[in-house]
């Protein structure tokens, strides 16, 4: 049981770092970059390959790769952020409403969670955006309203679960309202799930805005998101391939960092929880 | 989910700048007939779709019908072809990690499994292209070709990586679970062989679990095939749907999401079935 | 290295210009086979010849229908098709054309001159058509589009192999107007029978019959075995929708398709190859390459403006790093491939001090630039990418860019109704210089019928008329240089370059043909395939 620990917490330790690389490389973006990620496009250096004073090669427009995969770990993890924000809360209020109230309410919300479930996200993203068109503003409604299904789902379990115990019961009894009933003694025994939810829900959020920037209805160029970059290179994997190799890696080592992360957040916060 | 179905004006232009321009508007408006009301709009689109009339594409001239006839094909070939070897697989890797927990094997197959949730699938596949299309020149790198089984390979393995990664997870995880059930401790101590206990009792009591996710899965399969098609040039429903949103043929892409969302409640539901089936402690009211 | 690539292209080019040549056949001709053709620049769309508008669809319809004349790829001259011989009265407004008797369409029916009648008036008719700009010089005809009139007075019927067209004003080069896009003969008995239906079954009186069109996946046509001039060679034709580029490459080595249209990044994989680089043909097309502003935006009536424009970007630069010198820097509107070049035009030089001293007059500078948002689509030649290339240039100068990523369609709808401020796009496949001026920049014309920028100027407008009624060929030219030159001094359009088109073909393969029109419009009725093709 104890080597079994050990392994978790060093799934945690993996992910951590590798979170904070990629968010230190976003903050910190400006400082280290050694050239402008839009501006600094120099057609003299077009195609480089990577060495030099080119890290990781230039694009078509001599554009230094290493440069705009910096920018775009901001944009990522800014889009990964604010829509995740948007998912849990709602995902958070409608599972605590749902768990919490019970009878009609919750079956309506539960029939509405199961019904968004039943399309996958990508389907439901794709059809937002091809109604209000491409841009950030509308990737932050596509995902943030579209992807708070499983944050409902497991906030409406764990909601139910706490609702009977007797902390709460006596609660109840001593006359507390409903809302300092929710905010003092549901939510805070609730959290854990829901941090871990989150975390991971960043992962497929920031997985799926590159997604949809390489199908051409995410961000639109020259910003410098992944999937953009990626979808450019395409034309140019026979002669560079450093063009799609370098931002795919970043975009999975991010993507791995959350996912190890919530993995390992899953176990320490909330131990009953099994892999879906 | 229907509300997103019905044509409207606002709709059609696919971006809102064009929704802005009343000439345009009008030009679509009268083209389509979007210059009625749109609860009459909403009537005739619901009724034709009943009658399994999706409407007519705008920038073809097919009827949209027609054109999901022609590209189902190679969407729902490359579905079935990876959900098939991605299951086998899964489970068998899963399975191998849970029986030798704790050995190398299991930690290969676990790394393996969490960078295969992790790695967005059109890079999956683009450097799938790169190396076994481009460099060894291996198998064709995209198209569909003569309709040969080599031209599906690399889409096939590119759509199941992920579900492969899931399903190990899965499954190791439901078989240590299972492994930690009386019966399985009762068989044991019955004496009967460790094969036996293995595959017939441990296996057969995860697979609960493991279809279920399998199952669900194969939506999501079915919803990434707009993402290989895309990155593999195959002529299929996802890129359909790609083509028709760029170039805003709404008909089109609503024809195509009203296609891949009966797929989904179809698949959710036979799974719930087959879950029934199953596992006979659970009814359904 | 590159340099030295550049002047064996150069070269290269020039031979082709001199003489023209095809690629030669040594061996006899052999009927049987497919040919399987990419479609490199996306889904043609409607395929019904009235709603063709663009080269995508053409390249697949001009090979199940026919047109009166053909033009002659190597001379850039009409030569008959349907009609066998034609006359034109003294004045030259009237034009005689005697058919090919016995001509037959798909469906077995004889193709005589009242399908002609039809199938004019259809391409006329705004329900129909989407090319109704195609005979305005008719007499009657723009009556007819507009529904004031229920037939077109200057198209008689003589009788059933005999047709002749009225024209309202002189113009030199009517002939290519029933060689143009939209000029095809439809068969009228099926038309007014199946309708709407017509576009799934496409019956012409080409080379090749239509058998299906998979949106996305391709299309694919058999011989007509009643082909007036002769079955053709090969026995199916199948056109692959096959845009990415770089997926097209490992198609090709895999000998999957019989021919490639070469994009500049997959270049070098071809031309480094023992055996395919022998196989290449590199023509200079009669395509301008140019983003288009439009006039009705405030801050684009300036001239200094869009002068300042041009003067900022080192296409050069440009054409040699984004488009591995694949082109010629445009000095103007026509191309040098077309007969109207002007070779002692000088255009725009790379010059960012004029075009910052120009900014500043109108107004503007980096710290108070001029907003401009262009449209493009994907395309790495004169799509966004080439945008976002130009953008350092402008910005030096005094612009601020937006790039904004759409499809050609979607581009066209905006501009069809002048919802935009610029756009990068490519035009032409029009051998007369005359309609490829007037095309775009007569003021008669309205913006959907090509004058995109709604770009005036009654000078221009002079010379183009002078020009379309002189018979003289050197003195329409010197009208046409004139003309021209105004165009560029305006500046409605930043000149980028006028393309090349490169394109390879396997090994088998015989009778490609190199057309500056358009490569992709081969005469694939001439083309047949030798016996170690893998789809002989």
């Amino acid at each position: 049981m104890k080597g079994f620990f050990k392994k978790l917490n060093l799934q945690l330790i993996i992910g951590t770092i590798l979170v904070l690389i990629v968010a230190l490389a976003a903050i910190f973006a400006p400082y280290i970059a050694p050239f402008d990620p839009i501006k600094d496009a120099n057609l003299l250096f077009s195609l480089e390959a990577p060495g030099g004073e080119f890290i990781l090669g230039t694009d078509v427009q001599g554009r230094d790769i290493f440069s705009r995969i910096l920018f775009g770990a901001r944009l990522s993890l800014m889009i990964g952020i604010i829509t995740q924000s948007i998912n849990t809360l709602i995902g958070t209020t409608l599972g605590l409403i749902a768990g919490f109230a019970g009878g009609k309410i919750d079956a309506l919300i539960v029939n509405l969670t199961n019904m968004m479930l039943s399309i996958p996200a990508l389907i439901l993203a794709l059809a937002i955006i091809s109604a209000i068109g491409p841009n950030i503003i509308n990737i932050f409604i596509a995902l943030g309203f579209t992807m708070w299904t499983w944050t409902c789902r497991v906030t409406r379990a764990q909601t139910m679960a706490v609702k009977e115990k007797t902390y709460v019961e006596s609660a109840r009894a001593l006359g507390s309202s409903r809302i300092r009933i929710i905010f003092r003694h549901i939510l805070p025994n609730i959290l854990g799930p829901i941090v871990v939810i989150a975390t991971l829900g960043t992962a497929s959020a920031i997985l799926m805005e590159a997604s949809l920037s390489f199908l051409g209805v995410g961000v639109q160029p020259p910003n410098p998101s992944w999937g953009v970059m990626m979808s450019r290179g395409r034309e140019h994997l026979w002669t560079a391939p450093w063009y799609i190799i370098y931002p795919g890696i970043a975009l999975v080592i991010t993507v791995l960092g959350l996912n190890l992360m919530g993995d390992g957040l899953r176990d320490i916060l909330d131990p009953h929880y099994k892999t879906k | 989910m229907l509300n997103i179905l019905p044509g409207d004006a606002a709709l059609l232009a696919g971006d809102p700048r064009a929704a802005q321009n009343p000439e345009i508007m009008d030009a679509m408006r009268a083209r389509w007939g979007l210059d009625q009301p749109i609860h009459i709009r909403y009537a005739t689109y619901i009724t034709n779709l009943i009658r399994g009339d999706l409407g007519i594409s705008y920038r073809t001239g097919n009827t949209v019908n027609r054109l999901i006839v022609l590209n189902f094909p190679p969407t729902i070939r490359i579905v079935i072809l990876s959900f098939i070897f991605s299951t086998i697989l899964g489970i068998s890797l899963g399975f191998i990690a849970a029986v030798k927990h704790g050995s190398a094997a299991d930690i290969g197959s676990m790394i393996f499994s969490i960078f295969g949730i992790s790695a967005p699938r059109f890079w999956i596949g683009l450097m799938l292209m790169y190396y076994f299309a481009v460099n060894l020149r291996l198998l064709p790198a995209s198209g569909l070709g003569d309709g040969s089984i080599s031209y599906l390979i690399l889409p096939s393995v590119t759509l199941g990586i992920p579900l492969i990664a899931l399903l190990a997870r899965t499954t190791r995880a439901s078989v240590l679970d299972v492994m930690k059930e009386d019966y399985v401790r009762t068989a044991r101590s019955k004496g009967l062989s460790e094969r036996t206990v293995k595959f017939k009792h441990i296996f057969r009591n995860a697979l609960i679990s493991i279809i279920t996710i399998a199952g669900l899965q194969l939506g999501t399969l079915l919803a990434t095939t707009v993402i290989v098609e895309e990155v593999f040039s195959l002529p299929g429903l996802g890129r359909l749907i790609i083509r028709s949103i760029h170039r805003r043929d709404i008909p089109a892409v609503q024809g195509v999401i009203f296609v891949f969302a009966l797929g989904f409640i179809i698949i959710n539901l036979s799974v719930d079935l087959l879950y029934a089936y199953l596992d006979p402690q659970i009814k359904y009211d | 290295m590159k340099k030295l690539k550049i002047f064996a292209l150069l070269f290269l080019c020039l031979l082709v210009l001199a003489n023209g040549i095809s690629v030669e056949a040594a061996e006899e001709e052999r009927y049987g086979g497919t040919l399987i053709f990419p479609l490199a620049y996306g889904s043609p769309g409607y395929l019904d010849p009235a709603e063709v508008t663009r080269v995508e669809g053409e390249i697949i319809t001009s090979n199940i229908f026919d047109r009166l004349v053909r033009i002659d790829p190597e001379t850039l001259t009409p030569v008959p098709l349907i009609a066998e011989s034609w006359d034109v009265s003294d004045d030259g407004l009237e034009y005689t054309f005697y058919l090919h008797e016995g001509i037959k369409f798909h469906d077995g029916s004889e193709l005589t001159a009242s399908d002609v009648k039809f199938s004019f008036e259809r391409v006329m008719n705004p329900d129909e058509s989407l090319n109704t700009d195609l005979l305005h010089n008719v007499e009657g005809a723009r009556e007819f589009r507009d529904g004031e009139s229920d037939y077109i007075s200057g198209i008689e019927v003589i009788n059933d192999y005999e047709i002749k067209l009225t024209l309202e004003s002189l113009d030199v080069d009517f002939l290519l107007t029933v060689a143009r896009r939209g000029s095809e003969i439809v068969p009228e008995e099926a038309v007014t029978e199946l309708g709407d239906d017509f576009s799934d079954y496409l019956i012409g009186s080409g080379p090749f019959k239509f058998v299906s069109w998979i949106e996305g996946a391709a299309a694919e046509l058999e011989a007509f075995d009643d082909y007036f001039r002769g079955r053709p060679y090969l026995d199916r034709l199948i056109f692959r929708d096959m845009e990415e580029a770089a997926a097209r490459v490992p198609s090709f080595l895999a000998e999957e398709i019989d021919f490639d249209i070469v994009f500049p990044a997959q270049f070098e994989i071809y031309a480094e190859d023992p055996v395919h680089g022998d196989n290449m043909v590199i023509v200079p097309e009669l395509w301008t390459r140019h983003v288009h502003f439009n006039l009705e935006v405030e801050k684009l009536q300036d001239k200094r403006v869009r002068q300042a424009f041009n003067y900022a970007v080192d296409k050069e630069l440009i054409i040699d790093r984004l488009v591995d010198g694949m082109a010629f820097p445009a000095t103007g509107w026509l191309p040098e491939s077309s007969p109207g070049f002007n070779p002692d035009l000088v255009g725009y030089d790379y010059d960012p001090e004029k075009a910052a001293s120009l900014m500043e007059e109108a107004g503007y500078s980096p710290d108070n630039p001029l907003e401009l948002e262009i449209f493009g689509t994907t395309s790495p030649h004169f799509g966004v990418p080439i945008i976002e290339a130009m953008t350092p240039f402008l910005e030096e100068v005094g612009f601020d860019i937006t790039p904004v990523q759409m499809e050609g369609a979607t581009i066209s709808d905006y501009r069809m109704v002048g919802d935009f401020e610029a756009y990068i796009q490519s035009h032409g496949g029009e051998i007369s210089p005359v309609e490829y001026l007037r095309k775009h920049f007569w003021s008669g014309l309205s913006r959907s019928e090509g004058r995109w920028s709604m770009y005036e100027n009654p000078e221009f407008d002079e010379y183009i008329e002078l020009a379309m009624r002189t018979i003289d060929e050197e003195e329409r030219l010197e009208y046409v240089h004139r003309a021209e030159e105004i165009i560029v001094e305006d500046a409605p359009v930043f000149f980028y370059n006028y393309s090349q088109a490169v394109g390879v073909f396997q090994p088998w393969v015989h009778g490609i043909v190199e057309n500056p029109l358009e490569l992709s419009l081969q005469p694939f009725e001439n083309i047949w395939v030798d016996d170690s093709s893998p789809r002989k």
